[in-house]
């Protein structure tokens, strides 16, 4: 078993879509950026940890 | 990386929102943003479901992975970034200009 689960997304898919709260509270949703803007949608493990 | 940065110029150039996603609350969220100086949304799925659609989840201790997604504008995912291959989240964060709301 694989420690990381391997996404099926590839590059060429559409992103999932999604709305989520940002650091004030304020929803933010993927969607909202079609047509405007680019994204670069950064996951990282957790606050703080540098990782 | 250095394909990254390429592609970065070029996301530049296009005008490109950075940004973040973790398991952490909207608190924490705020405190790292605010320790960084970042100005640019730091989205808190403490549900998991985003981090797991994407497969950013690492399963057993169930934290985001580190994972960078580049996104056009049509919605589709350009590059796939991870581990170590992806964005310095902090430098990145920090680095980003704020974009007007839409």
């Amino acid at each position: 078993m694989a420690i990381f689960s391997r996404t099926a997304l590839q590059p060429g898919d559409q992103a999932p879509d999604f709305s989520l709260a940002d650091q004030n509270g304020q929803l933010v949703t993927l969607s909202s950026y079609r047509g405007l803007k680019n994204v670069v949608l950064a996951f990282y493990i957790k606050a703080f940890t540098g990782l | 990386m250095k394909a990254y940065q390429a592609d970065m110029a070029e996301f530049e150039r296009a005008g490109t929102q950075v940004i973040g996603i973790s398991v952490d609350s909207p608190a924490t969220n705020k405190a790292f943003a605010e320790s960084l100086g970042a100005s640019c949304p730091i989205l808190s799925d403490t549900g998991r479901a985003i981090s797991r659609a994407y497969g950013a989840l690492i399963p057993i201790v169930r934290l985001a992975r580190r994972t960078t997604f580049a996104i056009d504008r049509q919605g589709v995912i350009q590059s796939i970034y991870r581990g170590k291959q992806a964005i310095d989240p902090g430098a990145a964060l920090a680095g980003c200009r704020f974009e007007s709301r839409i």
